[in-house]
């Protein structure tokens, strides 16, 4: 009886997740990026339903018109850019465009450059001279203009903007990755599963990736602001999505010209883009502190 | 080892230090106030060399360093510059006189061997300049005042078109190799060349020994800054005197200062919406004409252009000689646009590739977009794509644009014929032919009498109408900024002319 | 450290060969140089096939690729489509120009983010550390031309302290300066702030404040000391993205720098001016790289004396 009291008595059992938990708890720029997040992301797949009109519809006869006026029967919440358009509609439609380019290209990236830094950390030797030879020339190249270059040649829209911006981050991971694996590479458990006869595809999936995976995603969501950010810095300079497409990075260049007459035009895509990219900065930190204490890789470009 | 590494640290500083030390003390031309105006410009030129430079932003800095043999003043009338007058010995010959006692900047004297070398560059057959004497057989040299220029047939407008071609100094050019020249170029004009920092800005020192009298302002500067609202905060704080193509829609941002004026030209140059009449549906005139009632043209000038603008009948502005005014502009009519597109057959409409330059007109690429909101209004799938200018115009001289493109025209003869050429036959820069409207456009281009001229010119307009070669649009109006302390009007055919202007 | 020295060179070289061949595959596939090149519009085929030869573009790939090589080694990169002057002395012309841009930059986000991070590092949790974080979560999140065009707007226009743009004297140099600097300012803030934090902790500190130095003479001479490799490295790097993020900035301030030029030039199709800028940035980068390296070599005893 004594002993089942004192086995009832012993300290509860915390809940798997329970690190993660507290971790958050000390960082509440965790829980101000996620809700940010999740709140862009909601607004994304809702967007028909959220926007008070089309977005690509022009009246040039109400162009221009300050936040909260009222014609034509309905509100312009967030005022008319140049063509008339609701500004409130393009931003709600532009999240859309946003986050799949930036998430597409943060995936694509992602799995480029872990493959690459993988099969250059795990086989090594020739591979490894080669692959790393080859991310030096990407990283000598300044890839605004490397992108510029390809866009100009493969014309503007939403997959050559991606595949250009994937492009330009894979290195990241590689690089990263590369070093995790070779240190992983050493570990007793992977020798162990080799003599037990596990062929090299097992050991990659089952040991090697898992373990890299928190790098991942701590490179992923900080570089998912970098991508949001470098397409409007694409557009800016005259090549990204055309501009009947609503995307935040094309509002702000053309409210860029209207700053000191029509303020609106900018600020709110501005808004919209620096809240989204704090939003993962926040995240990416509060993934680093937890996954990833000690590293002091940084955002490797 | 500690010692060491403080010394890389500072050896790093040092260097980045030194980085900066050692790039060129670059300080704008510091004269005095009342000496200096700068002008800004959306582009700049890419070579000073007259005959190479063929865009109004290059003929801005040209034309203050080189002469041509006439030009036109603020009333509008034909001046005698490096010509003093001509004679026309039979339809085909015209003789010029010139000037005497004109020397270039480089002392080299002036005299009709440099207006027969500019105007034999000019015919090469690769020539930028090839436009401006176009019809032009030869030149000859009379005796050292007195030049020939013989035409093909007669040539009604070669006066006003020689008033864009500067007058380049052949020894100077022998000497030095046409590619020197156009980095330091070497004229008859009221100002001289003094410096070129590519890309940022362009020094013109005042000629005193110019032979039209020495100019008031000292020093012209000549700035680029692409980006239109960039040239309108630097027009706001000050710093540039003069800007040319002013963005309608920040017009009202310099509405309250009193320093800064805002001048407004009736204007001469035509935005027209070209089509390739040669492909696809734009074959049919009833698509051609459903496209022109699709687009509300009013409302376009109205609310992009801030009223900048007039509307046209067809591609004859109301400044040009040959203008017909009982044209009435097409109607916004879009149920009529779908009708007769649906007779057309093309009751579902179609997509076509709508291509525009984007930073040179005024407000262009929202008046495209604004074009495209219309016709998919109408069934028509436009598919936009922008062009930086410098491209765009290349592809336009090699005929490389369509089968719907934007484009601006402007005639310094301010003749319906430049107009009119756009849709003649057999030229580079026209998308259409009908041999009728042809016969009566030949006809006129080479009747002397202006009366008679203009009256063929109105009898082609009709039939220009109805055919509907291009989406007719509108004249957009010249907009400078021009800081109060600057003495200078804007003339109607977009000449800059500081010369005789003067700095308060 | 010779064989050390002697592989990294060899490897550099590696890669400035890759980057030629990226750089040639790029103009080839940029624009059939021989549409760029024509005169209008009646050019026939004859015509068409001896622009081509003449331009050299129907030799075999491999062997107009040599062709590039060789010529490049001797800073021939061909005229200017534009502007029919050496593609090379146009981009040299320009450099100048960013150099002045981007170590003013660099200077701006040093001189502004180490202090900051130290006294960050120093003052965990207070509000020095708070700001500095905020200041670095806001510069790396706003979009650079957004900050510049602002920074015109209020500076330029409503204050009048700065010109709005183009190049000059210093005055000229300090928005866009501080503009591009932000961003790098941002991620050196945080470097330093960490590395600051890494190396506090250790017990040698412990023990020289034990033994009573003064606060300052413990982070100068012992923290900051330790903690500057990994900044050192990353200023390296920034570098060669400043020179990048140049571009953006250059545009917004009407600079006229490389960047700009290859901007233009991209718009342009003017492909010699497009390889000649892009080998150029290239190898300056390469060679940062390879210096960064000796550096390392030079201070890492491993390597110093093996």
């Amino acid at each position: 009886m004594a002993a089942a009291h004192a086995l009832s008595a012993a300290p509860p059992q915390r809940p798997p997740w329970w690190p993660v938990w507290r971790a958050a708890q000390r960082d509440p720029g965790a829980w101000l990026g996620t809700a940010a997040l999740s709140g862009v992301v909601l607004v994304a797949l809702l967007a028909p339903h959220l926007a008070p009109t089309d977005p690509e519809s022009q009246d040039i006869v109400h162009r221009l018109m300050p936040p909260l006026s009222v014609s034509a029967g309905h509100c312009f919440w967030l005022g008319s850019d140049q063509l008339g358009r609701d500004l409130l509609s393009r931003i709600i439609f532009g999240s859309r465009i946003s986050l799949v380019v930036g998430l597409s290209a943060v995936a694509l990236s992602a799995l480029v450059g872990t493959a690459v830094g993988v099969v250059s950390g795990y086989i090594g030797r020739g591979w490894d001279d080669l692959l790393m030879r080859i991310t030096d020339v990407q990283l000598a190249f300044p890839s605004i203009l490397l992108s510029l270059a390809i866009v100009a040649v493969l014309g503007a829209g939403v997959r050559n903007l991606i595949a250009v911006l994937a492009l330009s981050g894979w290195v990241g991971y590689a690089r990263v990755t590369r070093s995790r694996v070779l240190g992983i590479r050493q570990q007793e458990y992977i020798d162990a599963a080799k003599t037990l006869g596990a062929r090299d595809g097992r050991i990659i999936l089952r040991h090697v990736v898992p373990n890299v995976m928190p790098s991942v995603l701590t490179i992923a969501s900080f570089s998912l602001g970098g991508m949001i950010t470098a397409e409007a810095a694409l557009t800016f300079l005259g090549l990204g999505i055309p501009s009947n497409i609503p995307s935040w990075g094309g509002m702000l260049t053309d409210g860029a010209q209207y700053l000191s007459v029509a303020w609106w035009l900018a600020t709110f895509p501005g808004a919209a883009i620096m809240v989204t990219v704090l939003a993962t900065n926040l995240i990416g930190d509060w993934l680093r502190d937890v996954l990833d204490p000690r590293t002091e890789s940084g955002p490797l470009r | 080892m500690t010692g060491a590494r403080t010394a890389i640290l500072a050896a790093v500083a040092a260097l980045v230090m030194a980085g900066m030390a050692a790039s060129p003390a670059l300080t704008p031309s510091q004269a005095a106030a009342g000496g200096t105006v700068t002008v800004a410009q959306g582009a700049e030129p890419a070579t000073l060399d007259p005959l190479q430079e063929i865009s109004r932003t290059g003929y801005n800095v040209t034309l203050q360093i080189y002469d041509p043999l006439f030009m036109r003043n603020a009333a509008g009338q034909i001046v005698p510059m490096l010509a003093t007058g001509y004679k026309i010995v039979n339809p085909t010959t015209w003789q010029f006189s010139l000037r005497k006692g004109v020397k270039f900047h480089n002392g080299e004297a002036f005299d009709a061997s440099a207006v027969k070398f500019t105007i034999d560059r000019a015919l090469l057959k690769d020539s930028p300049s090839n436009y401006l004497v176009d019809g032009v057989k030869s030149s000859r040299v009379v005796d050292p005042y007195t030049v020939e220029v013989t035409t093909a047939n007669p040539l009604p407008l070669l006066l006003p078109r020689l008033m864009l071609l500067g007058i380049a100094p052949p020894k100077y050019y022998q000497a030095r190799g046409a590619s020197y020249v156009a980095t330091h170029p070497v004229g008859t004009g009221p100002y001289r060349f003094q410096s070129w920092v590519k890309d940022d800005r362009l020094t013109l020192a005042a000629n005193h020994d110019y032979w039209g009298g020495a100019p008031s302002i000292e020093t012209v500067v000549f700035r680029l800054i692409p980006d239109p609202a960039a040239r309108v905060a630097a027009f706001r704080s000050g710093e540039v005197d003069l800007i040319t193509d002013f963005a309608p829609d920040l017009v009202p941002s310099v509405a309250n200062d009193p320093r800064l004026k805002v001048d407004v030209t009736t204007g001469t140059r035509s935005i027209n919406i070209m089509l390739d009449t040669g492909t696809g549906p734009l074959r049919d005139k009833r698509v051609r004409q459903a496209l022109n009632y699709a687009v509300d043209k009013d409302a376009i000038v109205k609310n992009i252009l801030g009223g900048f603008g007039t509307v046209e009948s067809t591609l004859v502005p109301a400044a040009y000689l040959g203008y017909n005014a009982r044209l009435r502009p097409y109607a916004y009519d879009p149920a009529k646009a779908k009708a007769l597109l649906a007779q057309a057959g093309y009751p579902n409409g179609f997509s076509i590739v709508f291509q525009s330059p984007r930073g040179r007109y005024l407000a262009d690429a929202q008046v495209s977009q604004a074009v495209v909101g219309y016709l998919k209004a109408a069934g028509v799938n436009a598919d936009l794509k922008y062009y930086e200018w410098g491209n765009y115009v290349g592809m336009y001289f090699k005929h490389q644009l369509g089968p719907i493109f934007l484009i601006g025209s402007a005639s310094a003869a301010l003749d319906a014929a430049d107009a009119l050429e756009n849709v003649s036959c057999g030229v580079w820069d026209s998308w259409y032919c009908n041999n009728g409207i042809q016969a009566l456009y030949v006809k006129a281009t080479a009747t002397v009498d202006p009366g008679r001229r203009a009256a063929l010119y109105r009898e082609i307009q009709p039939l220009i109408y109805d055919e509907a070669p291009i989406i007719f649009m509108y004249t957009q109006k010249g907009i400078y900024g021009v800081n109060a302390r600057l003495n200078w009007t804007p003339q109607n055919d977009e000449t800059l002319w500081l010369a005789k202007s003067t700095v308060k | 450290m010779q064989r050390y020295v002697a592989r990294r060179l060899f490897q550099a070289l590696l890669v400035l060969l890759g980057i030629s061949a990226v750089a040639f595959a790029l103009t080839h596939v940029i624009g059939d140089p021989v549409v760029l090149l024509l005169p209008p519009f009646e050019a026939g085929q004859a015509q068409v096939a001896e622009m081509r030869h003449s331009l050299g573009l129907d030799r075999p790939l491999l062997v107009q690729y040599a062709a590039f090589v060789g010529a490049a080694l001797h800073g021939d990169f061909g005229l200017s489509i534009r502007q029919n002057t050496p593609a090379l002395g146009l981009v040299l012309d320009r450099v100048p120009a960013t150099a002045e841009l981007a170590s003013a930059a660099l200077v701006v986000a040093v001189g502004a983010a180490v202090p900051l991070g130290v006294a960050a590092a120093l003052r965990r949790r207070r509000v020095v550390d708070r700001a500095a974080l905020l200041f670095s979560m806001l510069g790396q999140s706003m979009p650079t031309f957004w900050l510049g065009l602002q920074a015109i707007l209020l500076f330029g226009v409503a204050l009048r302290w700065f010109p709005t743009g183009g190049i000059g004297g210093f005055r000229h140099l300090v928005l866009p300066a501080a503009v591009l600097g932000v961003f790098s300012a941002a991620g050196i803030l945080r470097l330093t702030r960490t590395s600051m934090l890494d190396v506090i902790s250790e017990d040698y500190l412990r023990t020289a404040r034990a033994k009573g130095l003064r606060e300052t003479a413990v982070v100068a001479r012992h923290a900051l000391r330790n903690a500057s490799l990994p900044i050192v490295t990353w200023i390296g790097l920034e570098l060669g993205t400043l020179l990048g993020g140049a571009v953006v900035t250059e545009t917004v301030f009407a600079w006229p720098g490389m960047g700009r030029l290859a901007v233009q030039a991209i718009f342009a199709r003017d492909f010699p001016v497009v390889q000649a800028a892009v080998l150029f940035a290239a190898t300056i980068f390469v060679l940062a790289t390879f210096c960064t390296d000796l550096m390392y070599a030079w201070l890492d005893p491993r390597i110093h004396y093996s």
